[in-house]
């Protein structure tokens, strides 16, 4: 009873949390990559993960000068839903979906674009290397599905916004993806997690058609490197993971007809505390905090200034051999 | 197995919760001069690039970041002579100033290279330009704060708004 009411609760909370209206990267690359890779589970455990991602890049940068203008906000809020099924203690496979609602402010005009649609579909076919007592090693591969649109309209402007703006990206893209973890032997629940994820993005050849003729687009390629360590605490009668990762991303410049695009790209370094409680061993509350730390962009851009994420977690055993590998 | 159908109507009302909340993707009735499909967004949106309202002067022989070979928009107007220089304009695409009794829009687009300063007096009053965020034929289209109207640059007309068809 406590978890369904639990399980309503979030929802409300998810709900309502996106009908707040936020304000605002880019089709939902940053919360779909942030949030990539459900935990290793044994075989027949369906997966299930939702969550409000809300990340806003409020922050002018050349280079890696901050500028002290804060007229412009970008603002992604996505639902991110997650499902993921083991075939095998070896063999599984997620998917991931977005719904998402992009943000551009200007406040000296007050002026507002705002496109919501369903974003691009991820799938990942994972394999699990090694699986060990303490150690495990995760290879994943899969496309991202240009599902999303790439022609929403703002609800002030006939023009359809740029690009960075759709919730689709209009192309297909491939993932490689990979995780680590070791867990000491003196305290097995504390682990080093490592994860790593080459995104290569395809081309848009569909771009701003006009009279039969199409330009192209195609978004920088991406690479990001996690680390990190995560724990499980004990508090009045609560099981809670708490981990802390840092993530290093690199983005290179999209290219517009082939030729780079300016203001695009940039390193980012950033620190992700995340806590996750642990309503019963299937049913899990979990937040996250992203900061950055660090970030270098070519030109003048909008960088990273937080990311929150809220979400539940819960898994189900079709059959009986239910019992989970480790904790992500 | 209850717990497994009320995620699944819980995610198909969040979900649609969602969908009805969403901007229609119709095409708008807008009214404008130009072919709207080849109108694009450039990016940044409306006054994302920031123009520069009563700039500030000083003196030629006070300049400390410009070399010689820096390119500048000069304008006379009477006995009064400025420069704009590109660098600067390459931030900010339009300069809102006033020369004598002149009321000046200088619009500069660096994605076409082109500079043109036009009078910002509209049917005796004077207003200021913005960048709209919008780009015809890859050339900048300015909005002026009195009418919300949309100019192109290279056209030098108002393509779109109250003052459609001004020049």
């Amino acid at each position: 009873m406590r978890t369904k009411l639990l399980l309503l609760a979030t929802l409300s909370f998810l709900l309502f949390s996106y009908k707040l209206q936020g304000q605002a990267c880019c089709s939902g690359g940053v919360p779909v990559s942030s949030n990539l890779g459900l935990p290793v589970s044994s075989s027949n455990v369906l997966q299930f993960s939702l969550s409000h991602d809300f990340s806003a890049l409020n922050t002018l940068k050349t280079g890696t000068t901050t500028q002290k203008s804060r007229e412009r906000e970008r603002t992604t809020q996505s639902i991110l839903l997650e499902l993921g099924y083991a075939f095998s203690d070896r063999f599984s496979v997620d998917g991931f979906f977005a719904y998402l609602q992009q943000d551009r402010l200007i406040h000296f005009s007050n002026d507002l674009t705002r496109t919501r649609g369903i974003g691009d579909a991820v799938f990942l076919f994972k394999y699990n290397l090694i699986i060990g007592d303490f150690t495990n090693l995760t290879f994943g591969i899969g496309p991202k599905l240009p599902l999303g649109a790439t022609d929403h309209l703002s609800e002030n402007s006939p023009i359809p916004p740029a690009l960075d703006l759709q919730s689709g990206s209009g192309a297909w893209d491939g993932l490689l993806w990979g995780q680590w973890s070791q867990s000491l032997s003196f305290r097995p629940s504390l682990n080093f997690v490592s994860t790593l994820i080459y995104s290569y993005r395809g081309v848009n050849n569909e771009y701003q058609c006009q009279n039969g003729r199409c330009q192209t687009y195609q978004f920088g390629q991406d690479v990001q490197a996690m680390f990190g360590l995560s724990d499980r605490l004990y508090w009045r009668k609560s099981i809670f993971d708490a981990s802390l990762l840092f993530r290093y991303r690199f983005v290179a410049q999209d290219l517009f007809n082939d030729a780079p695009r300016p203001s695009t790209g940039g390193n980012f370094l950033l620190l992700s505390p995340n806590i996750t409680y642990w309503v019963n061993p299937k049913f899990s509350i979990n937040a996250t905090v992203e900061l950055p730390i660090y970030s270098k962009v070519r030109d003048t851009q909008v960088a990273p200034t937080y990311r929150f994420n809220f979400g539940i977690y819960h898994r189900i055993a079709l059959k009986e051999n239910d019992s989970m590998i480790k904790s992500q | 197995m209850k717990l497994k159908y009320l995620n699944l109507i819980a995610l198909l009302v969040l979900f649609y919760a969602c969908e009805k909340e969403s901007v229609p993707d119709t095409e708008s009735e807008g009214n404008w001069l130009i072919p709207q499909n080849e109108i694009r967004d450039g990016g940044p949106g409306k006054d994302g690039i920031p123009s520069i309202d009563n700039p500030e002067f000083v003196a030629v022989n006070d300049i400390d970041f410009l070399s010689e070979d820096d390119l500048v928009v000069g304008v006379k107007v009477g006995a009064e002579i400025r420069a704009y220089p590109h660098l600067i304009l390459d931030w900010h695409e339009i300069v809102n100033d006033q020369l004598e009794d002149l009321s000046l829009a200088l619009n500069y687009c660096p994605l076409t290279g082109t500079a043109i300063g036009w009078k910002s007096k509209i049917d005796g009053k004077v207003t200021t330009f913005g960048v709209s965020g919008l780009l015809y034929n890859t050339n900048l289209m300015p909005y002026d704060r009195l009418t919300n109207s949309t100019w192109s640059q290279m056209r030098l007309d108002c393509v779109e708004g109250e003052l459609q068809g001004k020049v």
